[in-house]
């Protein structure tokens, strides 16, 4: 056993149940979160193959994870019929119908379900400081955004979820 | 405020608790890592060739050496003697034997020479020593491939005929399977006439397979539309050829007619009909 497979093993064990986490909310299907989550190591699997220098894994796997979530939509998007008919969601968002189907409390499905009622950019950036602990940089680097626009959605998201939990 | 950030805390430690099972996380691990090991390479056990020969008993060891002996032996004898002219015939010697005088192509590249096809008439008995090399004569098999005027490079074989009438001042084309396949144009119609050799044979130019009852001059000089001239109905002689023979590109015209005079043309060119 190699020094890169004892790297890898030790990142799977850290962060493949927050990438499969992260999965689940948005797609809505235990296999196909599966699938994802395996996708997603898969490719970093790789990289460390290939030598890649990879400064930060978790931001690292979370946007290669972002990534393969994009594309599940829009695969599902161009062979669903129903889902060209409808006005279908985006990939930021996290899907209400999969958190009726998580094995959580009511306290948890609560969270996720008014998280899922905020507005779509703010979702995503909220639910990775809060919920994967993300530090400003990463979520970022994941979204493909500054850390001030980072900073001023998770702000407006908090205001938010705290209004629509009753806490004005 | 107090109240939502317990609120909020319980949630996200409630969210926190959505895992995999120990089972789907092992079956990821193992279907990501399990398939990247290295692939052993087995070193392929080697055989010596005399190995085999462990098994037999001593007279049949020496048996085989003799028949390997003698074989290779006699390979080298049958070489030396010169009973393959492919293999040990050279330019220095092969003019010796009378059986093999022309040099081997397989052995001799083969140049391109660049001929004219601009020729005016020669439908006279040629008699330049060289007509070949000294841009005078065009050879090629195909008379679609070679342009009215210029220089070609010639890599066809020389093409020797002889026909059962005299076609040679007769427009040719190329037939089969009941169609015609290829034709030449007023333009080209020119360099059909074929070289006109010894005893009644033709050096081949640009001709086709059959010809028609149309002369090259009618063609050429022919007012109305030409392809109307170009059909089956027109042609005269399905099976013109009685004689065809390939010669070596090395060939030049007087060397063709002394071999027509000396009756030696099936000797030194291949009968191709």
């Amino acid at each position: 056993m190699n020094d890169k497979t004892e790297i890898f093993k030790e990142i799977y064990e850290k962060e493949s149940d927050a990438i499969f986490r992260f999965v689940l909310i948005k797609v809505s299907n235990r296999d196909q979160a599966l699938d994802i989550t395996q996708d997603t190591f898969m490719r970093l699997w790789k990289s460390m193959s290939l030598g890649k220098d990879i400064s930060n894994y978790k931001s690292f796997i979370f946007t290669i994870c972002r990534n393969l979530i994009i594309d599940w939509y829009r695969k599902k998007k161009s062979l669903s019929l129903d889902a060209m008919s409808e006005n279908y969601k985006t990939f930021d968002i996290i899907d209400k119908s999969s958190i009726n189907n998580l094995e959580i409390n009511f306290e948890g499905k609560n969270i996720l379900e008014k998280i899922g009622e905020l507005n779509e950019t703010y979702q995503t950036p909220l639910y990775l400081k809060f919920v994967e602990d993300l530090p400003i940089k990463e979520i970022g680097e994941i979204i493909g955004i500054s850390e001030n626009a980072v900073s001023v959605r998770i702000n407006r998201g908090i205001e938010e979820l705290r209004n629509k939990m009753g806490y004005k | 405020m107090e109240k939502y950030d317990e609120q909020l805390n319980i949630g996200i430690k409630e969210i926190k608790n959505i895992k995999m099972t120990d089972n789907e996380k092992n079956q990821i691990l193992q279907n990501i890592v399990g398939q990247e090991k290295p692939i052993e390479i087995v070193p392929k056990e080697r055989y010596s060739i005399f190995q085999m020969f462990n098994s037999y008993s001593y007279y049949m060891k020496l048996a085989v050496y003799f028949l390997l002996l003698v074989s290779v032996g006699g390979a080298f004898w049958f070489n030396y003697k010169g009973s393959n002219p492919k293999v040990t015939y050279t330019p220095n010697n092969y003019n010796n034997n009378q059986n093999y005088p022309l040099i081997n192509n397989t052995e001799t590249p083969i140049i391109p020479k660049t001929i004219n096809t601009k020729q005016t008439d020669n439908t006279k008995l040629a008699t330049n020593p060289n007509p070949i090399g000294e841009k005078s004569t065009m050879l090629n098999n195909n008379f679609l491939s070679a342009p009215a005027g210029g220089t070609v490079a010639v890599l066809a074989p020389v093409i020797v005929y002889k026909t059962r009438n005299d076609y040679s001042n007769n427009v040719s084309v190329c037939y089969k399977d009941d169609e015609i396949t290829c034709n030449p144009g007023p333009g080209d119609a020119i360099h059909q006439r074929p070289t006109k050799l010894a005893n009644g044979y033709f050096l081949k130019r640009m001709s086709g397979d059959v010809f028609l009852n149309i002369t090259i001059d009618e063609f050429i000089n022919y007012k109305g539309d030409w392809s109307d001239l170009i059909k089956i109905k027109n042609i005269i002689d399905y099976h013109p050829f009685t004689e065809m023979y390939s010669c070596p590109t090395t060939f030049d015209i007087e060397q063709i007619n002394q071999a027509i005079l000396n009756n030696r043309l099936k000797v030194e060119c291949q009968n191709i009909l």
